[in-house]
């Protein structure tokens, strides 16, 4: 990415890119591909599947950039490719299918542990984060996608009605379930 | 003892929406007293915020290195897209539009014209049936002036906000605001020549 793209914003970047731009693009893609990545690595839990379908949704929104409107967020109308490809695989997929491939191989990145915690404490969330992705790994296609946006994504509750394209009331519900289904399934943290 | 399970029933329910802060204050109130006394339904919101702080604490996984550059190989061997890509879509847009307006607007007529009295069998409609008619064009009527203020407005203030988009876009918003005012009085002058036609139908009736 050169200096002047860096300091474009999605949609100037998008507008440069319909202009005939061939770095534009690409400039996005670097700037958004790790994020789309964790979405889609946190809805379907393969690496793998993970890498096929983030280039899928970059492809895809490569193919209708001509139909994004520039007065919008380009980020939030790339995670809605990316969750609706997420969710589309896993309809997809056996239930069978469903692992945690990497979680404990790929070196995780414990980036939003707290630096006050002690070592064991440290120990004890790992622990727990573990055993509630397992129990997400276990959920509906829609309830482990609420899920994840609203807590790994930290995104609002009208944001992820936005995203996936539901009423305000059916992401409440799919996500009380979800957290409901999960207490079930991992008893007390 | 049995009053405290009673709320336990009423308020287990609401925490989770009492945790993410969407409850409407009266019943935040209710559940905050029920919390100070109710060791149970406590531990209930304590799990439900060990939860969401082990979600929150997922690490994020690093894509392998090559993704970077196979996304851009691919996108560059694709056909650019293009402001024209971006016209068309628009036009299509505006071809949907215009064809659901004349699928409403070919509706109506064919309801007016079954509702219209013909020569041979004017005995078989009532003067009753054409007031409803008109009534309901005059409010299709009203309808659509209404839709068709507020598409202008919504459209006045999209490009109010295109500050810095490029001549190609707002052009292109032009023509399709232009075309769809065009339709849109061409479907209103249609409606009010047949709303006169029962009009004067009914008023030689009566």
């Amino acid at each position: 990415m050169d200096e002047t793209q860096e300091e474009l914003t999605d949609s100037q970047l998008v507008q440069t890119c319909l202009e005939g731009s061939t770095g534009a693009y690409d400039a996005l893609v670097a700037r958004h591909y790790r994020g789309i990545y964790n979405v889609i690595y946190r809805i379907v839990g393969n690496a793998e599947d993970a890498s096929d379908l983030t280039q899928e949704t970059f492809l895809r929104a490569y193919s209708k950039l001509g139909t994004f409107d520039t007065s919008k967020s380009f980020l939030a109308w790339i995670r809605r490719i990316a969750t609706n490809q997420g969710i589309d695989h896993l309809r997809r997929r056996r239930p069978s299918d469903v692992s945690l491939d990497g979680q404990m191989e790929s070196g995780i990145q414990y980036a939003d542990t707290d630096l006050t915690q002690s070592p064991a404490e440290a120990v004890e969330m790992a622990e727990d984060s573990s055993r509630v992705l397992a129990a997400v790994q276990q959920l509906p296609a829609k309830q482990r996608t609420v899920l994840v946006l609203r807590h790994v994504e930290g995104l609002k509750l009208e944001e992820i009605a936005t995203t996936l394209n539901l009423p305000l009331g059916t992401v409440k519900t799919l996500l009380f379930r979800g957290r409901q289904s999960i207490r079930a399934m991992v008893g007390e943290l | 003892m049995k009053r405290a399970q009673t709320n336990c029933r009423r308020v287990q329910p609401l925490l989770e929406e009492y945790f993410e802060g969407t409850l409407p204050a009266r019943l935040r109130a209710t559940v905050e007293q029920h919390l100070d006394h109710c060791r149970a339904c406590a531990a209930e919101l304590v799990q439900i915020e060990k939860i969401t702080r082990a979600l929150a604490a997922v690490p994020s996984a690093e894509p392998a290195p090559a993704l970077l550059r196979e996304i851009t190989a691919r996108t560059a061997a694709m056909p650019a897209p293009s402001l024209r890509q971006a016209l068309l879509a628009g036009w299509r847009r505006l071809a949907v539009l215009a064809a659901s307006l004349l699928a409403a607007l070919v509706g109506v007529r064919f309801a007016l014209i079954a509702l219209t009295p013909r020569a041979s069998s004017a005995v078989t409609y009532t003067v009753e049936g054409l007031v409803g008619a008109v009534k309901f064009v005059d409010a299709w009527f009203e309808a659509l002036l209404k839709v068709g203020s507020v598409l202008w407005e919504a459209l006045v203030g999209f490009a109010a906000s295109l500050g810095g988009a490029s001549e190609a876009v707002a052009f292109n918003l032009m023509v399709y605001a232009t075309a769809e005012l065009a339709l849109l009085v061409l479907v209103v002058v249609l409606c009010e020549r047949r709303r006169r036609a029962v009009q004067s139908t009914v008023t030689s009736l009566l």
